[in-house]
């Protein structure tokens, strides 16, 4: 038994020394950082994770059309990458509640720092959002647009106890939708929103945020950015 | 020295002679001529292409056909039923679920194509026709299963050759969902010509299968059209001004079986009837079917369905359970929706029979559903989640042990709620579950009943949806009330019958069947109705001071959310490295 161990031994000891040969390649390690701003605030654009956009990398050092990379950007609009082979790419912001943008060509050395302008497919604007009693919370918020694009579909009011609210986590009970399929797009943007949501826990802090969604091919909303309420 | 080049030039001349006739086809592998000049080796050939449609019988589920159906299937991904509760799962964020890139089966197909014609001198026109005929309807099968996964995928009409073509004339682009749709139409419509009136042999196609299959894929094609958007230069989505003509054809196609099949109504009972339409092989209403024969080729549906009280010796049982939500989508037979009067929770109704409060169920319901102390084979099925001491103020057990009493009465019945592999919703499936088989047959591998992989409710069902957006309402809802009838449900009046009311009826006519999932991508409102959903439970207690049963509703499961980008399947990502001209889907 024990000739038998140390054979087993031997033979896995054999084997390990078939790995000592290095990969001769350097790790990724160049850095991509940038943001998504809004033209219409000026601001970041604000969106959700996950579910809210992705960057697009074609790295167009060795061919004219590479298969694309993709990974996804932050809630808060902006985007980091530390694991990043250098070379040349084609970097876009995709699948985001926005219009497309032409992608920019970047060379990816060092830390690199990149910045698109879009236009959101919506903005919606909260007026206001109170808690007028424990139990109770009142939103009002009003939907515009600077870019015509497809029709406007839905908007809720999202809430939740988790500070990360937005369409993945949600108290469905509390998030009130209007369904704005049947309703004409020039008579959704000069209407004023206000729901009245009850069934709050009282002593309880809730977060909440206002979205509202075209008929874009992602299904993504665009979003007021995040309120505490009290 | 002469004499040793006189006797090498003779050896030579000896050796030489042998390398004239070394040419021969090698005789360990079947040529050619051998399978494409007998009516038996066609036949042979035709068998595998019949094992590889990528038919969603009972064996197939979210990894790949003629698995065993463990794991969830397609009805898990809609929230018409949910796994028992212990490996519970849905969602599909990787989107490579439920694929089927099949162009194995595609080539052997094209392989035929190209190289039967050589040899049909050595039979007659009809047979020659009948054969490629059948090819045809195989290529249109797959085509179809792949279109309405990944929208539009390459068009490969003829059998590519390695070395004689080059690496790069093989790696062909995705043609446009629309070409792909007008190429199943096409080879469909082939397939119509060639075939002959009645199939060969019993799970061979027909003409009227070929239309049967043509109206499915078209109003597939019309749907898409009409409530798809176009992504990537096309090769997703369909114009939406070609809507009316995919419909038409839809249209047409259905209509021309009319009075070729009729919807099964062997029996007066229409609970008893609907039932039995699943399992006897002899209905008019069966389409096309696939066909199991033990012990070459079987399946398992019984295990995994049967309630926990009957289940075999090898175990399992109840994993597949029908949602409350699913239940609710029917009216009563008076067309009340509002039928399941459970009270409130302070003063819930009380029942002293559970079956009491599903005394109005359409029959149709109860012939999918088992429902909680229903009746079968011939036991009434126990379905119980734990016993109020009394009620409200009472103490309620449960338990997770078949075993344990209150006073003379079991917590949780014979098939719980509870216990791993017991209903997690109150309600199980009886559509196509077969009660004529013992107890000692509930095994695995053992089950033969027939997959209906196309029927006449279906057909009817296509007219219907198609007939409605192309302006004819009468005939829609004449096709609508001809299902609800037989059904049992209350019919529907012109006013009633809507584009949603269709959807509706689809649902209910074709659950479990494998149609929702790909119906609800298809109207582009599986992300709507699943959107940060919890599916619900119809619990049955009993209280045990008053002698009588309450039902609650409850949540179940975790929150499910359909990602839209799962409209589409994603492309295998080792085929986009095989070939670097596909574009992958968006959002994968």
């Amino acid at each position: 038994m024990k000739k038998i161990n140390l054979l087993v031994g031997l033979f896995v000891v054999a084997l390990m020394v078939s790995c000592e040969k290095l990969d001769n390649y350097d790790n990724p390690k160049e850095i991509l950082t940038g943001r998504v701003i809004d033209q219409v605030t000026g601001e970041a654009l604000d969106s959700e994770q996950p579910n809210g956009f992705r960057i697009k990398l074609s790295e167009i050092s060795w061919s004219d059309n590479p298969q694309p990379e993709y990974f996804w950007g932050k809630a808060d609009g902006t985007f980091n990458n530390t694991k990043i082979f250098a070379g040349t790419y084609e970097i876009s912001p995709v699948e985001g509640a926005f219009f497309e943008v032409e992608p920019q060509k970047v060379e990816i050395k060092g830390e690199v720092n990149v910045e698109f302008k879009v236009i959101p497919y919506l903005t919606v604007t909260a007026s206001a959002i109170k808690r007028v009693d424990a139990e109770t919370l009142e939103v009002t918020y009003t939907i515009s647009r600077s870019k015509v694009g497809d029709k406007i579909i839905d908007a809720r009011v999202f809430v939740s106890k988790n500070p990360n609210v937005g369409s993945n986590i949600i108290d469905n009970d509390l998030s009130p939708m209007r369904n704005l399929k049947e309703v004409a797009d020039g008579e959704v943007l000069n209407m004023t929103f206000k729901e009245t949501i009850k069934g709050l826990e009282s002593g309880k802090k809730y977060y909440v945020r206002v979205g509202a969604r075209t008929d874009n091919a992602s299904k993504r909303y665009n979003f007021t950015k995040v309120t505490e309420v009290d | 020295m002469k004499y040793k080049n006189i006797f090498l030039s003779c050896l030579m001349a000896v050796t030489m002679a042998s390398c004239n006739d070394l040419d021969v086809p090698p005789m360990n592998i079947v040529q050619d001529q051998d399978v494409f000049q007998s009516e038996s080796g066609i036949t042979a050939y035709m068998a595998r292409l019949y094992t590889e449609l990528p038919i969603e019988d009972f064996k197939f589920n979210r990894d790949n056909f003629d698995q065993w159906a463990d794991i969830p299937s397609l009805s898990n991904c809609t929230g018409e039923m949910l796994l028992a509760m212990a490996d519970m799962v849905w969602d599909s964020p990787s989107g490579d679920w439920c694929g089927a890139w099949r162009y194995g089966p595609v080539r052997n197909v094209n392989y035929f194509i190209n190289e039967f014609p050589t040899y049909s001198g050595s039979f007659t026109a009809d047979q020659a026709n009948a054969w490629l005929g059948e090819a045809y309807f195989v290529r249109a099968y797959c085509y179809f299963s792949m279109v309405k996964r990944y929208g539009g995928v390459p068009i490969i009409k003829t059998v590519q050759n390695y070395p004689e073509q080059s690496l790069e004339e093989l790696k062909v682009p995705r043609n446009t969902e629309q070409e792909v749709y007008d190429f199943v139409a096409e080879d469909l419509d082939k397939a119509i010509d060639l075939l002959p009136e009645t199939a060969i042999a019993k799970g061979r196609v027909s003409k009227n299968i070929a239309r049967a299959l043509k109206s499915r894929a078209m109003v597939y094609a019309g749907s898409i059209a009409q409530y798809g958007q176009l992504q990537l230069n096309n090769i997703l989505g369909i114009p939406s001004s070609e809507a009316k003509r995919y419909y038409e054809a839809a249209y047409e196609a259905a209509k021309s079986l009319e009075g070729q099949y009729s919807l099964y109504n062997k029996h007066t009972d229409k609970f008893e009837n609907y039932w039995n339409l699943f399992l006897d092989e002899d209905s008019p209403e069966n389409i096309f079917c696939k066909y199991y024969k033990y012990p070459e080729y079987t399946h398992s549906f019984d295990v995994l369905h049967i309630p926990y009280q009957m289940r075999g010796a090898e175990g399992y049982s109840s994993r597949f359970c029908p949602t409350l939500d699913f239940v609710e989508m029917f009216d009563d037979v008076n067309g009340q929706s509002d039928w399941l009067k459970v009270g409130t929770v302070d003063n819930p109704v009380r029942y002293s029979q559970r079956m009491d409060l599903f005394k109005n169920v359409e029959p149709r319901l109860r012939g999918s559903v088992i429902l909680p102390g229903d009746e079968f084979k011939n036991e009434e099925i126990d379905v119980q989640k734990g016993i109020y001491v009394s009620y409200p103020s009472g103490e309620l057990l449960t338990s997770s042990d078949f075993n344990v009493m209150y006073k003379d009465k079991s917590v949780i019945g014979r098939s719980g709620m509870g216990p791993n592999e017991t209903t997690c919703t109150g309600f199980l499936t009886r559509k196509y579950q077969n009660p004529n088989i013992s107890k000692s047959q509930v095994i695995i591998g053992k089950e033969t009943q027939h997959w209906i992989d196309i029927r006449y409710a279906e057909i009817l069902l296509n007219r219907a949806e198609a007939a409605f957006q192309i302006g004819k309402a009468d005939d829609a809802l004449a096709c609508i009330n001809l299902i609800r009838e037989r059904a049992g449900a209350k019919l529907y009046t012109a006013d009633q019958l809507t584009a949603k009311a269709i959807q509706k009826e689809r649902r209910m006519e074709l659950a479990f069947e494998n149609h929702t999932y790909w119906d609800l991508r298809r109207w582009r409102i599986a992300d709507s109705e699943i959107n940060n959903r919890q599916f619900r439970a119809l619990c049955p207690y009993y209280v045990y001071d008053e002698g009588k049963y309450i039902y609650k509703k409850e949540f179940v499961g975790p929150k499910y959310t359909f990602d839209v980008k799962v409209n589409y399947v994603k492309i295998p990502t080792g085929e986009i490295s095989t070939n670097d001209k596909l574009i992958q889907n968006p959002g994968y």
